[in-house]
């Protein structure tokens, strides 16, 4: 997590960067088109959301009980499970798997819970040698950076700066910037580490209570690969995956990637219910499932913030979002970025450390109308807000509740309560205003720079509506 | 039936587009309804709501509860402070003891071109000058409120007005009220976007039924030496049906 | 019980939830189609997400192959064990046939640097998403489906269904859930780089489905 800049000046960053606002602007128009081609149809999407939301509120209204059939599934089908209450404890749970099974050579498939927990990072303080292998995090892992979006982890990424990274390290390799090439490169050289690893780590897009099921979704096989080849499989999973039954897949797989990439289906929907059974040839010899709380029990507490944990990922906040578009993903500094990303942050990290992320929002509520889950992103990015210079209501909650109150801006609005609280004196101030609008700055702040500031109005609409003859009560 | 209606004016067309307000309250005069503005009114609290100040926003919402005391509508000409009223209200005083005389008030909300279209049915006859505009529907009233559609339906009544379509109609301005001044250069790229599109329709003036983004889109066209206009459905139906003036 | 399992469950069940609300999912409705509809609905989309589909009589199998595959310049095929059985009378010499009759552990090296095709059968197919369904199994094992740069399908018509839910229930898959069941959808493929569609990115780079009548 890159917090190590402000905010301030991160954001500035993204907003002097014309070719990254470029590729965002391009992507995010794609996937926004992508998408609504999916969804013609107003009747069904409506009918879609609902039952994917419902689903969703099942299993986080029901989260204890799922979570105990879940591992009590897992574990009839052979498959050991993990609780790790903090991203601590399941970076070292992970790693007593791994080297109790002398695994030196990893790879694993895309999955945001182990960016979370910064999982590369540990592993390799531990010298263990861990591959990205979704193509965009391959890409991503290899020029060193973070993902700029949860879906499409190298958007922030010109071709041009991807096959400069990609001949750096490969110089084996012609240089091309020609899409399938590299593809087809990153193929040849990604084959031979599956077959050699001595693990694979995965995350979980949902996870069955009622069968023990894991599911992971994507496009490239990668996912496959790493649950399949190496002898071990660690799959990791925020608390919140768990769904009851299998007859709740159908909808919320329809609506994850059709929300998520505009499109009817993934190539792959991979469905995992044990290790290799004894007359099998293939699949890993044993599984270790890790469920992650790291704040979630904690969101969970609270009826309305509960709703953040309904999420299934699909990013499509994120693409409609205007400010994501401005900036891209890092500027937030957060493995989360976008609507989700300001509502999930601050409330697992702390509002000391991120409450400045909740101003990344106009409160247009487009992540609102597009969430699959309906999951009311603005109410709570504003609750959050309010948590964050008010003491009252979260306070056992989130950390740092009330911390981010500024001196200047609540008196500021101290003085607007007292006026717009009192309509007599409002009356004598907005008189005030406009017969003293030849004093209006030319300049206030940010809002000059881009603006010609309007200066009040000659008479307030009050005293023309007394004039017109209107009645006042 | 009472035709009695109360007009919440908003605190930015008090001060800044008062003439718009008067030409709501021309219209509905016009449709035969009798209006009645409030003075005691000031705001909806919106402005300290969206920076999370709730406290101090439940002090001006409850002032505002006693301004509209009979059972009337009450039509604002904004989609985000009708939005305001009627759907962060209701979260605001959840847990309030005057939570049903705040209700009172959120059930009788009518964003202003809701209520034209929706209650009254109006008919309008165009009697100005061929013109090019483009709409900009704010983000209250398409996610909140849901009415978007109302002001298309009402320009298109007006025979001389040509509506031309900008890119990414449904993108936020970059208003978002205090978001304008605390993310001052996200939001100065973001209206800079929005009056590039703009621009590219040759549009002669935009329309929409929210202050805030008016205030920030004619502002930056300003800025840029535009000379594209911007004005508020209100005070653009008045103009154009009022005949020569 | 460990004990960060009992303090998740401890803070989650700590507070009282608005819990026992129904769930309120509106299956999908089924269509009525017919066999023939839900071939065409099939083949369309799996064509949209750039697989092969071609519908023949079980019976020209053996003959679509022998024709096929030597176009195609492939020289080996994996199969399981049972449908090698099958098909192994039929197949032209020219081409080899392979079994996946070892651990995966003695079989990689070949599986990934020479098998150059496999043909799996399937549990069904989902026309509504255009997906194919397989349940990896003993005789027809996981990598079957991913390694070997084509993948040949075998769909049955008649175990076609409408969509996803549709299939769970008539084989009722909440009893016996195989190890691994997998919807597959198309070739492998990627647009991670500038949304740029590349196929065969870690699996197959052809996806071929034959669709089987009596």
């Amino acid at each position: 997590m890159d917090q190590a800049k402000s905010l301030e000046s991160r954001v500035g960053d993204a907003l002097g960067n014309e070719q990254l606002q470029s590729n965002f602007r391009s992507a995010m128009d794609y996937l926004v088109e992508k998408r609504s081609e999916k969804f013609q149809d107003e009747d069904s999407l409506i009918s879609l959301r609902d039952s994917a939301s419902s689903i969703r509120d099942n299993s986080i209204s029901n989260l204890p009980k799922l979570l105990v059939k879940l591992e009590e599934s897992l574990i009839n089908n052979n498959i050991q499970v993990h609780w790790a209450e903090t991203d601590i404890e399941a970076n070292n749970i992970i790693y007593q798997i791994l080297d109790e099974a002398n695994a030196k050579k990893v790879v694993k498939g895309k999955s945001m819970v182990t960016e979370e927990i910064e999982l590369n990072e540990f592993l390799d303080s531990k010298n263990i040698e861990i591959l990205e292998t979704d193509l965009g995090e391959f890409l991503v892992q290899l020029a060193n950076e973070k993902p700029s979006h949860i879906v499409m982890p190298a958007i922030h990424k010109s071709r041009r700066e991807i096959s400069k990274v990609f001949s750096d390290h490969f110089p084996d390799f012609p240089y091309t910037e020609d899409v399938d090439l590299i593809t087809q490169q990153a193929r040849k050289i990604l084959r031979d580490r599956f077959r050699e690893a001595d693990a694979g780590i995965s995350g979980v897009n949902f996870a069955v209570a009622e069968t023990g099921t894991l599911c992971l979704v994507e496009n490239e096989g990668n996912g496959r690969m790493c649950t399949t080849t190496p002898p071990l499989h660690i799959a990791v999973a925020g608390i919140e995956k768990v769904v009851e039954s299998l007859s709740d897949l159908p909808p919320l797989l329809d609506i994850l990637t059709k929300s998520a990439t505009g499109q009817e289906i993934t190539t792959y929907f991979n469905m995992i219910s044990s290790p290799r059974r004894h007359d099998e040839k293939d699949g890993p010899l044993s599984m270790h499932v890790v469920l992650l709380d790291n704040g979630r029990s904690k969101i969970h507490q609270n009826t309305e913030m509960q709703e953040t944990l309904k999420c299934i990922r699909c990013g499509s906040c994120i693409n409609h979002c205007p400010v994501y578009t401005q900036l891209g993903g890092h500027a937030y500094g957060t493995v989360y970025p976008g609507p989700i990303g300001i509502t999930l942050e601050p409330q697992q990290k702390g509002i000391s450390m991120l409450g400045d992320l909740t101003s990344l929002c106009t409160m247009c509520g487009a992540c609102a109308e597009v969430c699959p889950v309906q999951i009311p992103l603005p109410k709570l990015i504003n609750r959050l807000r309010s948590e964050t210079v008010e003491g009252d209501y979260m306070k056992q909650f989130i950390e740092g509740v009330g911390s981010q109150r500024k001196p200047m801006e609540s008196f500021t609005w101290q003085i607007w309560k007292y006026i717009y609280g009192n309509s007599a004196l409002y009356s004598i101030c907005s008189a005030v205003i406009t017969k003293l609008r030849f004093l209006a700055p030319k300049r206030i702040g940010g809002w000059s720079k881009y603006r010609v500031i309007q200066k009040p109005s000659r008479s307030s609409l009050k005293q023309l509506a007394k004039q017109a003859g209107i009645k006042n009560e | 039936m009472s035709n009695e209606v109360y007009f919440l004016g908003t605190c930015i067309v008090d001060l800044f587009y008062p003439n718009a307000g008067l030409a709501g309250m021309q219209i509905l005069q016009r449709e035969g309804i009798e209006v009645i503005y409030p003075s005691g009114q000031t705001c909806c609290g919106q402005p300290a709501f969206n920076s999370g100040y709730r406290k101090e926003t439940l002090k001006v919402a409850r002032a505002q509860m006693k301004c509209f005391p009979k059972n009337i509508p009450i039509i604002i000409p904004s989609g985000s402070c009708a939005g305001m009223i009627k759907h962060q209200w209701p979260n605001l005083f959840k847990d309030e003891q005057d939570l049903e005389a705040a209700m009172s008030v959120v059930e009788r909300v009518y964003e202003f071109t809701e209520f034209l279209v929706d209650r009254l049915n109006v008919k309008l006859i165009d009697l100005g000058e061929p013109t090019k505009i483009a709409i900009h529907t704010s983000c209250s009233s398409r996610n909140e409120m849901k009415v978007e559609d109302r002001i298309e339906k009402l320009i298109s009544q007006l025979s001389s007005v040509e509506v031309l379509e900008q890119e990414r109609k449904s993108e936020c301005c970059g208003f978002g009220g205090t978001f304008a001044v605390k993310q001052a250069d996200i939001s100065g790229s973001m209206v800079n976007d929005k009056t590039s599109a703009l621009e590219a329709t040759n549009a002669s003036c935009v329309i929409s039924q929210e202050c805030g983004c008016l205030m920030n889109i004619g502002g930056a066209l300003q800025k840029q030496n535009s000379k594209m206009k911007s004005q508020h459905i209100a005070q653009f139906i008045w103009d154009r049906t009022n005949g020569p003036s | 019980m460990s004990k960060s399992k009992h303090i998740i469950l401890e803070k989650l069940k700590s507070k009282i939830h608005h819990s026992e609300l129904e769930k309120e999912i509106s299956l999908a409705t089924l269509n009525g189609w017919t066999k023939k509809d839900m071939t065409q609905i099939l083949s369309d989309k799996l064509k949209l997400s750039k697989a092969e589909v071609f519908v023949m009589p079980n019976k020209e199998l053996a003959s679509w192959l022998n024709e096929e595959l030597p176009k195609r310049k492939v020289k080996n095929i994996l199969s399981g064990t049972s449908l090698a059985k099958e098909i192994s009378q039929k197949l032209s010499s020219t081409i080899e046939l392979v079994e996946y009759d070892n651990s995966y552990e003695s079989f990689s090296k070949q599986l990934f640097n020479e098998i150059e095709a496999s043909i799996t059968r399937t549990v069904g197919a989902i026309a509504d998403s255009g997906s194919i369904v397989l349940k990896p199994s003993a005789d027809e094992p996981r990598l079957m489906s991913l390694v070997p740069n084509t993948h040949i399908a075998l769909v049955e018509q008649s175990s076609i269904f409408e969509n996803f839910g549709q299939i769970m229930s008539d084989q009722s898959w909440s009893l016996n859930m195989p190890s691994n069941a997998l919807l597959i959808s198309g070739p492998s493929k990627t647009a991670d780089i500038e949304q740029v569609l590349a196929y065969g990115v870690h699996g197959p780079k052809e996806l071929i489905v034959l669709i089987l009548t009596p």
